[in-house]
This record gives structure tokens, sequence and C-alpha cells, in this order.
């Protein structure tokens, strides 16, 4: 009971992980990002490259940090550009080919059978050390990346994000170009989703393109909406709920007898489709949230 | 008799008010002129009258009827016509379809007709899109898409805004000729003087209060008002607009 | 085989598949340019009408046009109920609150319909018939109806939005929100023939689908994202852009296959899509003549 509380505390520790790097993105930035599994999955597959070759886990991190800002990059300079309806469709699409990449790829991820063996740190601690450990290293993640959003958004850097979100224009007649602020919110948010996946890769210790469907992104959609966008506080309670709504559909096959295993997949799609809808319909505050107060 | 009559009206967006305090009333047949410099919430105060503002308050009244619980879109069945000062017009429809697409038009054939007398310069290009017109052609088309449902009132929001001075006396002289056809008129001007002359009366907003009204003749003999408010006689009045 | 013909025959290929593209990217437009939200349900939509297509097959009604019909009923009953008990609720709340209703009611209908239908793949029984053998070009019977199915449907909705008085309030909303509600036009009156135009369109456009391919729960997920390349590259809320630049996806996206394989056919839809808006940020299409 304890390893399974254990278990749920860090993924929902790594989908606070990527809430939070989603608010950066959308609460405090207003940059409508329906990508994000593309960095989360970027990440992943980075450090369960480099440590299944042989570097250290550290370097694995790192590496998927550093990676999953870079690709943002190039398609933050593309879509700043554009008007915010096409970020949405773009970053969608963006997603979509980092799965692509993936599963085609087969010399280097190994295509739809994925990576296995990812190793996980900590082993020297036993079997139960370790798993508190990683909660450990998990939840330090967390804060780091949360210090590091509060030091952003509240900075001169954090003044002039909320100016350009309340007018983009007068900012820009004002000489202060913020597609390059824009740009580097993108690619720090990116960044820490990239980080997200690096850690789940080596909980999990497998990596296949399955688990980087756009499903993902809507579930982290979900989780922001819950704990109310733009609320960093938020982003831990929209991650916690989320994590429990997801166990809970587990509960319901027993709730459903004589529904089969493959139609579980479908009813569990189906409910989320279902709560997507009713939170955007009874929470439009968790939606607009901090666009709406200023 | 009052046919729109504002009272205490306090309108805007988000958690801002553009304007408070309002009261104002249009009579059946007369020509009334909101001035104002620029920014003063001139424009809040039409679009409030036609339901667009997300936030108003105060009591509204049209023809007796309580136009807080209108809908924009049922505004115009009560008589009130709407020329906005910019994208006053479908630029993507023709002429035609402009005047077509108009709701609760008795008899389209004539009344398009009779728009057609008004404006001749629609009825040659009548199938030309809108956003092939001048600037003053545009004005007509969006007067006479206004017009087209017989309201008892029109509101026109900067109706010379963008026009060269030509047309301005153009556009103030088809103004003119409404209160004859049963049109009271609600005008929002920055023209102020102009405006004013063509009036039967008259509001100073400033900063979203009204600061004065009364009869045109006397705002624009008012030396004070016309030092603040309406620029030196000389100067045909601020414009922001491009001519 | 000589090279030129076969990707002649690729291109004839991709003209089909980009009919499906276009038309999918046209109900996007429609919504996009009238209710202004990029709508994800519109992939499983088609789906469902390729399902219902099968449903009737399965009845041993062999003609495709009452399977057509079938399927443009179900998607049309299906798309006004999505507006009505769900969308019709968030006018006004901005773009991702509708996109996220959007992509809810995308994953409620694929839940719904895989848990009937199952994960088992489909086909629809079209007669085999001796292709057309044009100078060496091998014209399937089966395209070109499926061709002038399309270009009815086309046809159709244009007729509608250029013809009728309902299109031309479409279009006014599309063009000038707040002028058209100060021109006394009520959106629900607009709305109710816009889903069912675009309840009609998917119908056809899965048709197409599963008759070109086989039907699955994710057939027409999978072609949202071309479909949503598609609208962008014809210039947001242009529906003739729309339909030119799905056809032109799809062109591309088989004449590619040969170089960069088939998994890569989604991904090719968004580079093409990169690299034009780096060119041209609003769109191949997107200058004066647009609806909107």
């Amino acid at each position: 009971m304890l390893s399974y509380l254990i278990a749920i505390l860090i993924v929902t520790g790594i989908y606070a992980l990527l809430t939070q790097a989603l608010n950066f993105h959308y609460g405090f930035m207003g940059l409508i990002n329906f990508g994000h599994v593309g960095f989360f999955a970027i990440g992943a597959y980075t450090s369960a490259l480099l440590t299944l070759s042989g570097h250290s886990i550290a370097l694995g991190f790192v590496a998927a940090i550093v990676l999953a800002a870079l690709s943002a990059c190039p398609l933050g300079l593309l879509a700043l550009r554009l008007r915010e309806d096409y970020l949405a469709i773009v970053t969608l699409g963006f997603a979509e080919i980092v799965r692509v990449v993936i599963v085609s790829e087969d010399w280097l991820t190994r295509g739809t059978q994925g990576l296995a063996n990812v190793p996980r740190p900590f082993a020297s601690l036993g079997a139960s050390g370790q798993e508190i450990a990683y909660l450990g290293l998990v939840v330090a993640c967390n804060v780091l990346a949360a210090a590091l959003i509060a030091r952003l958004a509240y900075s001169p850097f954090g003044r002039l994000i909320e100016a350009i979100r309340d007018d983009e224009t007068a900012i820009s007649t004002l000489g202060k170009y913020p597609a390059g602020a824009k740009l580097r919110v993108f690619m720090v948010g990116a960044g820490i989703a990239g980080l997200a996946g690096a850690l789940y890769a080596h909980y999990i210790t497998y990596v296949v393109p399955d688990q980087f469907v756009p499903l993902v992104t809507f579930y982290v959609w979900m989780a922001m909406i819950l704990g109310g966008v733009g609320s960093l506080p938020g982003s831990f309670i929209g991650a916690a709920i989320l994590v429990a709504l997801l166990e809970g559909t587990r509960f319901i096959r027993d709730l459903l007898p004589g529904v089969m295993e493959i139609q579980m997949a479908s009813v569990r799609i189906f409910l989320i489709g279902v709560g997507l809808v009713l939170f955007v319909l009874l929470r439009p505050q968790g939606v607009m949230g901090l666009r709406v107060r200023t | 008799m009052t046919l729109l009559r504002l009272t205490n009206v306090e309108a805007g967006y988000g958690d801002v008010n553009i304007v408070s305090g309002i009261d104002l009333d249009v009579s059946d047949d007369e020509i009334v002129t909101v001035a104002g410099t620029n920014g003063a919430g001139k424009s809040t105060i039409v679009k409030a009258t036609m339901g667009l503002t997300p936030r108003c308050a105060g009591t509204m009244t049209f023809g007796g009827v309580d136009l807080r619980r209108r809908p924009a879109e049922d505004r115009i069945r009560l008589g009130l016509g709407y020329v906005p000062q910019i994208a006053n017009v479908f630029m993507t429809l023709t002429i035609l379809e402009n005047l077509k697409v108009v709701e609760c038009v008795s008899d389209f054939t004539a009344r398009c007709a009779e728009m057609f007398d008004l404006f001749p310069i629609l009825a040659t290009r009548r199938h030309a899109k809108a956003s092939a017109l001048s600037g003053g052609e545009r004005q007509q088309l969006a007067i006479a898409r206004a017009l087209m449902p017989r309201p008892k009132l029109i509101a026109l929001d900067e109706p010379t805004a963008a026009l060269s001075p030509a047309l301005v006396a153009q556009v103030f002289d088809i103004i003119t000729q409404l209160p004859k056809m049963g049109v009271a008129v609600l005008i929002v001007e920055q023209r102020a003087r102009q405006s004013l002359a063509i009036s039967d009366r008259g509001y100073i907003l400033d900063s979203g209060r009204i600061v004065m009204n009364g009869k045109a003749s006397d705002l624009l003999a008012d030396a004070r008002m016309a030092e603040l408010y309406l620029g030196r006689e000389d100067e045909p009045s601020v414009d922001t607009g491009t001519p | 085989m000589n090279g030129s013909l076969f990707y002649l025959n690729l291109v004839m290929n991709g003209l089909v598949q980009g009919l499906v593209i276009g038309l999918a990217a046209l109900a996007l437009t429609l919504v996009f340019a009238v209710a202004r939200f990029p709508n994800a349900a519109t992939g499983d939509l088609m789906t469902v009408g390729a399902y219902a297509g099968i449903g009737v097959q399965a009845l041993n009604v062999r003609s495709v046009i009452v399977q057509g019909a079938a399927a443009i009923l179900a998607c049309s009953v299906l798309a006004i109920g999505q507006y009505w008990f769900v969308l019709r609720y968030l006018r006004g709340r901005g773009l991702v609150s509708l996109l996220l209703a959007s992509i809810g009611l995308a994953l409620a209908t694929r839940g719904a319909l895989s848990f009937f239908v199952g994960q088992d793949q489909y086909l629809f029984n079209t007669p085999i018939m001796r292709p057309y053998v044009i100078a060496g070009l091998r014209v399937q019977v089966v395209d070109l109806w499926l061709a002038v199915a399309s270009l009815v449907c086309v046809t159709a909705t244009f007729a509608m939005l250029f013809l009728t008085p309902v299109g031309r309030r479409m279009r006014a909303i599309a063009d000038n929100a707040e002028l058209a509600r100060a021109s006394g036009i009520r959106m629900q009156r607009v709305m109710i023939p816009l889903w069912a135009a675009v309840g009609a369109i998917c119908g056809v456009a899965g048709m197409i689908l599963g008759i070109k391919t086989v039907v699955l729960p994710e057939a027409g997920w999978h072609i949202l994202l071309p479909a949503f390349a598609a609208m962008v590259l014809g210039g947001l809320g242009n529906p003739i852009g729309a339909v030119v630049a799905g056809i032109l996806l799809g062109v591309v996206q088989e004449l590619s296959t040969p170089f960069v394989g088939f998994t890569y056919k989604i991904a090719l839809s968004f580079i093409v899509l990169a690299v034009i808006l780096t060119v041209r940020p609003q769109g191949l299409f997107g200058s004066a003549e647009v609806v909107r």
C-alpha cells in the first residue's frame, strides 16, 4: 500500500511538472501550446538513449532539458510570428511529428518496440529506499521548477510578460521585442517538460511511442484547468486531481461487469472526453483564470 | 415624444467603466450630437445603446420598451439602427448582399429602390464587393444598410472620421435629411462644430461623464465650451482620421 | 512502368486523398469562420460517418448512395447535437475553451463509438471494376465516382454560402460578427444550418475515407492534422483556399511516399505548413478574397 502511494505521488509529481510548464506557457504568457507531449517525449527519449549508451543519468537529465528547450526554438520562431490560433495547430502538429519520427527512425529509437531497461537511479538504496529517493528527486525537480517560474514571473522579465499579455501592440511600440520574451518562455517551459520526460523514462524504465500520444497533452490541459490557469499552486492541485481521476477510472472496471478489457479503453477515453467538456462548461474561471483577472 | 432614454447608465469592458452616470434622451425627428475629446467614451454610449458592450448598467428605454432585456440582435426589431465607426459594412459581401442581409426588412425590393434613389452611386455598383468602395461610398452603404428596416432612430458613430472635407459635407447633408423621413439621429462626433450645426441638441462628454447639455445653438455660442471641446473656429476641430 | 507514369498514378491517388483532406478542411473552415475556433471533433465526426455507412452495409443495403445518406444524416445529427448541448453555451468564451471542448467531444465520440464497434477494421464492399487506362494512366472507376461526390459536396456548400439567405448570414457573421448582431442576425438560426452542413460534409468525407482505406475508430482523427494544416494554408477562414490546399496536401503526401516512406505522411503536411508559413505568414490564399 505504501509503495502504491509512493508510485502515485511520483506520477503526480511528473504531471505537476508538466502542468507547471504548461501554466508558464499559457497561464503566464498566453501561448496556446497543444504540443506539450512532444517536449515530454523528447526529454524521455533523450535521457533514455544517452543512459542506455552508457552515459550517466545526470547527463541524461541535463541533455533532456536542453534538447527539449532547443526543439522549442525553431517551432517558437515560426509560430510566434503568427496569430495565436495558428500556434495551437502548429504545436499539435509538432507533437505528432515527434511521435512519427520516434516510430519511424527505429535504428535509433527501436520504433514501436521502444527502449527497455532504462536505468533507475538510487539502485544502491534497496527497493523501497529507491522509490522514496526517486520521490525526493521528483519533489526537488518540482520545487526547482516552481522557483524558476516564480523568479521569472516576478522579475522585471515577469512584468514584461504581464505587459505583453495585457497589451502586445503597446509593448512592441515601446521597442521591447515581445517575440523574444515569448520565445524564452516557450523554451523554458519546453525544458521543464523535457525534464518531466526524463523523470518519467527513468521511473517507468521503458519508453514506447504509445506513451506519447496527444492524449497526454490533453491530460495536462485538464490538470491546468482543474487547478486554475495561471496559478502555480494550482498546478499541483490540478495534477493531483487528474491522477486521482485517472486512477479512479481503473475502479470503474469493477462497476461494469461484463465489459471486456479492450472496451475499458473505450470507456476511459469516453469518460475523459466527457470530463473535459464538463470542466470547460462548469469551470470557466479555470480556463480563463488569470487572463480575466488582469 | 421621447424615443430613446438613458438614465444613469454606466458601461465598459472587463472591470473598467468607460462611461458612468449618463442621462441622455433623443426624441422623434430630432438630431442629437454627443461631442467630446478622443477617448471620452462617446462610442461606448452608442455601443451600450446597441447592446454591444460587455458591461452595462442603468436604465435604457426605447419607445417605452426596456432595452436591457433585449439582446443586441433584437434591438433592430424595435427600430434601432446603428452605423459603427469602423468596419461598418460587410467588406466581403456585395453591396446588394449588404442590404439583403439585414433582418426585418419588409418589402425588400421597394426599400432597396428607395435606398438606390437616395444613394445613386450604390445603384451603379450593386454587384461590387463593399471592399472595392471608396471611404465615402462605404459610409453611404453603411447608412443605407442601417436605414433598410425603416428604423425610428439611427445611431452614427463618428460618421465622418475618415473622410475628406468634401465628403464630410456630403455625409452631414444626408444626415440632415433623415428627420424628414421620420428617423431620429444620434451622432457621436469629434467634428463637434459641424455636427452641432446640424443638430437640435447636444451633449458634451468628458472622461466618461456628461459635463454639459442643451440646445445645439446654445452650446455652439458658449465661449467656455467652445474653447474646451470644440477647438478654435478657424480649425475644423481635431481629426484623428486620415482624409 | 516508366517513371513519369508512376508519379502520375501517385498524383491520381493523391488527388483522392486530397479530396478527403479538402472536405475535412472545408468543414473546419466553416466552423472557424463563423464560430471562431478550430473544431477538433471534425475528424471523429468523419469516423462516425464511415461507421454509419458500414452499418447500413451490414443491413445488406448495397447502394452507396443510401450508405452515404445514412452517413450524412448521422453526422449532421451528431454535429447539431454537439452544438446544441455543449458548444452553444461557450459562445464568447474564447478560442481555448471551445478548442478544449471540441477535443473533449472528439474523445467522447471516439470512446462511445469504439465501445460499440470494437477495434476491428471494416471494409466497404465496393464493386471491383476494371480501371480506365488512358495512355498508361490507370484511373479507378471508384475514384471517379468519389471525385464526383466530393465535387457535388463542395458545390452544394458553396451554393449554400453564396446563393441562399442563410449562407449570406453566415458570411456576414464571418465577416463582422458585431455588425451582424446589430443587423438583427440571430446566431441560433445560422448555427443549426451551419452544423448541419458541417455534419453533411463530414459524412461525405468519412464515406470517401472509408471507401478508399479501412474503417477504424482512429481513421478520422488521423485526417484532422492534415486538415488543420490545409485550413491554415488555405488562409484560415477561406473555404475555397481550404479545399485547394487540402487537395494539394494530398498530392504532396502521396508524391513524397517513395522518398520518405509511409509513416512520414502525417508529418509531411506539417512540414509543408511550416515551410509555407515561414514564407507567407498569412497562408497560401490569405489575401483579400477571404470569407471573413
